[in-house]
């Protein structure tokens, strides 16, 4: 989570909410959650468990091109 | 578990992380109706949520004069309680159990006056041409 938190506070364009699984299942379902922690990109489940800095950032930059790319025609 | 109850070794520890904060970092709760409410027992009784987050963010926010703390109440269901540290930073639900530590590590972390990520993180993420909304899914065990 600290990663997800670190992130939000160098970057203006990133935000980062950490979600109690146990109190808010509807949501932890909707996302396919079955073990922790699990990272949401954009409202899309990318991957669980926890990763090195580097591969954190990698992956959220991936995310972020996957839908940049999706969104053009 | 209980705010008011966290232990005094606890607190002495979280109080020593706290000294290092080099700016002021506001906390604001938001208490509401939840869009689904559910029922978690604890030690064979049901949690208040919202009164468990309120104490313990009291608790915590006695251990630092760098901290502030408002509470204030939502009439439109959603996803509650949430908290937001330094105007920044999100958390949904009670921080109990293994996420106290999200919790004063967050804090800790926007009391920073710079950014801990490493100076290449940071300019990956300075490449970004869009806004990115990261949820991390915790549980407390």
């Amino acid at each position: 989570m600290l990663l997800a938190y670190r992130c939000a506070l160098a970057s203006e364009r990133v935000s980062a909410t950490a979600v109690e699984a146990t109190e808010f299942p509807v949501d932890a379902n909707r996302h396919g959650v079955v073990a922790v922690p699990t990272i949401v990109v954009d409202g899309e489940s990318r991957w669980a468990g926890s990763v090195p800095e580097s591969v954190f950032v990698e992956r959220v930059l991936q995310a972020a091109a996957e839908r940049r790319t999706r969104r053009t025609p | 578990m209980s705010g008011s109850k966290l232990g005094a070794a606890e607190q002495d520890a979280i109080r020593a992380l706290f000294e290092g904060l080099e700016k002021d970092v506001a906390l604001d709760i938001v208490l509401g109706p939840e869009t689904v409410p559910v029922t978690v027992l604890a030690g064979g009784r049901e949690l208040d949520f919202a009164g468990e987050t309120q104490a313990l963010l009291e608790t915590v926010a006695a251990l630092s004069d760098r901290l502030t703390l408002t509470v204030t109440e939502s009439g439109t269901p959603g996803r509650y309680p949430t908290l937001t540290i330094g105007g920044k930073l999100r958390y949904d639900g009670l921080p109990w159990g293994h996420e106290l530590a999200t919790l004063v590590y967050g804090i800790a972390e926007a009391g920073l006056s710079k950014p801990s990520l490493s100076d290449v993180s940071v300019g990956a993420l300075a490449t970004l041409e869009r806004d990115i909304a990261i949820e991390v899914y915790v549980t407390p065990t």
